[in-house]
């Protein structure tokens, strides 16, 4: 498995459950490397269930917003399953404002999104 | 960093302001100040700032830190914010990135002016401006998965009026804090 740096990359069964390390997910603060690192998972590591939880993101940008609906494509074209949990309140308005919230499958707990593959 | 803290009584701050706007040299006008006086007179500013940033994206963060830190310290809520901190985020990218293109020898003019209930920003760059009617409508079925394009959405949303000027070169938001009980009930 490669070491990553914004990431923590678990196996739960199949399921690959990543976590970020980053408090804030800002334009130019390790966002390129962050995307790159999620690509990856995809692209090179041929994963197909994932699991993004936000347990530790207290901050996003709209820069952020466009790292994760790139994977959601990628993941889509490869017929691999993407689910999104433990957004805090306030980022869950970001993905309602925008709407992401229909592109992608959120869901409260961790347990939820691991329950719904 | 040219940051005053503290209460300049209301007068003497637009006095300065002023002055300082008609000083030779400066590269921004001012025309938007007046625009919103009218709304702006009832207020007692707590905190001001004036800063020029170099057109880079991180260069803006240490002023908008500043300025959550006094929003803080002045009671308002996270919700708020967590609002205010997305949108001027947004708002400094916008200017950088997309006005100035990132351009070494072009600023970016950052005011700012904070009451205990109001927030007053204004963010112009030294770009060609842009019409915010071009923008696409983010939530259309047909730009939902665009990678960009959400900033000024997020930006209207979270704040209680955001407006563009001098052919979209300058943005000028205020936020409204949310009372107490309200913040606590959302």
């Amino acid at each position: 498995m490669a070491a990553y740096r914004r990431l923590d990359v678990n196996e739960v069964g199949d399921v690959t459950v990543v976590h970020f390390r980053d408090q804030k997910i800002i334009e130019d603060l390790g966002i390129q490397e962050l995307g790159q690192e999620l690509f990856q998972l995809v692209e090179v590591e041929n994963r197909r269930k994932m699991v993004l939880n936000f347990s530790a993101v207290d901050f996003l940008s709209s820069a952020a917003l466009g790292k994760l609906i790139t994977l959601d494509k990628k993941m889509k074209a490869k017929t691999g399953k993407l689910k999104l949990c433990n957004i805090r309140p306030e980022i869950y308005e970001v993905f309602a404002i925008t709407r992401l919230n229909r592109l992608f499958d959120i869901k409260d707990e961790e347990a939820d999104a691991l329950a719904a593959f | 960093m040219n940051v005053r803290p503290g209460g300049l009584p209301q007068r003497v701050g637009l006095v300065v302001f002023k002055v300082l706007c008609a000083a030779p040299g400066r590269r921004f006008r001012p025309s938007s100040f007046s625009l919103n006086q009218s709304s702006m007179n009832d207020q007692t500013w707590i905190w001001t700032c004036d800063e020029e940033i170099p057109s880079k994206v991180e260069a803006g963060r240490d002023v908008l830190q500043t300025m959550l830190g006094q929003l803080e310290a002045a009671g308002w809520s996270d919700r708020d914010l967590f609002g205010v901190h997305l949108s001027v985020e947004e708002a400094l990218v916008n200017a950088i990135r997309h006005g100035n293109q990132l351009h070494p020898e072009k600023v970016v003019r950052f005011e700012c002016r904070l009451s205990p209930d109001l927030l007053w920003v204004q963010i112009s760059d030294e770009g060609d401006g842009f019409d915010p009617a071009d923008v696409p409508d983010p939530t259309d079925p047909e730009q939902l998965e665009a990678p960009s394009g959400r900033g000024i959405m997020l930006m209207r949303n979270f704040m209680t009026r955001v407006d563009f000027t001098n052919g979209g070169t300058t943005v000028i938001m205020e936020k409204q804090a949310t009372p107490a009980q309200d913040s606590q009930a959302s």
